[in-house]
């Protein structure tokens, strides 16, 4: 992958769907591994990612409401 | 295709689903195995399985725009094997089983979750051939010229088969249209701004401050579109309002 799709993917997600360093490409990370920056909740990952990472219409994957 | 157990499934959208990986496996092979020439009208299968199966189906202006079709063109670009004979990669049926844990042949698939791996004897693009933004930009604007609908930000309405679209101008304050979209770096340009514009009123359920969230995203964002050939029109503001009839949208990008 391009430094710039990588870069751009990584932080996306940890905005997103992380802490900020890091995010979960499963579920919700154990919470000893989430940095502080001030989390409200706990981060869910790729798989809790539906309408900002994750999207309708995937390949392998049904709909949230499919 | 098959659409039984839908109803288990509902609410569950990252589970493998052995209906749609079939329907991908049985697809006629391209030049290059399963490369865009397959992955391309699968999505448009795909998308068109939504708008009729699910009422809440929602194609956003960053998730559908660009997520979705990253989700189809990674396969072949990235799984697919590079050789001296195929540089760009080919990617056959045993590779593709393999990176998404598929064993037992069609019919009788089975899928272990957590025991994807990339096969033996398999290689990575070359050091120089990176996929990029650009790169990857040039495989979503080929797709939407095939598949317009692929650019239709907007969802069905609560029921089957009630798609409706968005004015992108009335989403974008005027910046960007649908006729538009599909030339130069458009379509790149709004989806990125879009998601930068609708990140602050997301993150306040994240983060106490989402100061630090945003300044890492739009650092993110500003590269991701200077990597671009063109300079993007500046969106400003978005009016996410016109996404009120679309119960599928909650909480986009």
């Amino acid at each position: 992958m391009g430094l710039d799709l990588g870069a751009f993917l990584a932080v996306y997600g940890a905005v997103f769907d992380g802490d900020l360093t890091s995010w979960s490409i499963g579920g919700p990370p154990p919470a000893g591994l989430l940095s502080q920056v001030g989390l409200l909740g706990t981060p869910q990952g790729i798989s809790g990612s539906h309408n900002k990472y994750e999207s309708d219409a995937s390949p392998t994957r049904p709909d949230l409401y499919q | 295709m098959s659409t039984t157990s839908l109803t288990d499934i509902s609410g569950n959208d990252y589970k493998l689903r052995l209906p749609q990986f079939e329907e991908l496996y049985n697809y006629t092979l391209g030049p290059k195995g399963y490369d865009l020439s397959v992955l391309t009208p699968f999505r448009a299968s795909r998308f068109n399985q939504s708008i009729t199966e699910n009422g809440y189906f929602f194609n956003g202006p960053f998730t559908g725009v660009l997520v979705q079709p990253a989700a189809y063109t990674f396969i072949y670009r990235f799984m697919g094997n590079k050789s001296e004979e195929h540089p760009d990669g080919y990617l056959d049926a045993n590779v593709l089983k393999s990176f998404f844990s598929i064993t037992g042949e069609p019919g009788n698939f089975q899928w272990t979750e957590g025991h994807e791996r990339i096969p033996d004897n398999w290689y990575k693009r070359a050091i120089g051939d990176e996929y990029t933004i650009p790169y990857f930009n040039t495989d979503v604007l080929a797709a939407a010229i095939e598949y317009p609908q692929f650019l239709d930000v907007g969802g069905n309405t609560g029921e089957p088969n009630t798609f409706t679209g968005v004015d992108l101008q009335d989403l974008t304050g005027g910046v960007f249209n649908t006729a538009t979209l599909a030339e130069g770096d458009n379509l790149a340009c709004f989806a990125f701004q879009f998601a930068q514009q609708a990140a602050p009123d997301l993150l306040k359920g994240s983060f106490s401050s989402v100061t630090q969230p945003l300044s890492q995203l739009n650092d993110a964002v500003g590269k991701a579109i200077g990597s671009l050939t063109n300079s993007c029109p500046q969106l400003k503001k978005i009016d996410d309002s016109q996404f009120s009839k679309y119960p599928g949208s909650k909480g986009t990008t």
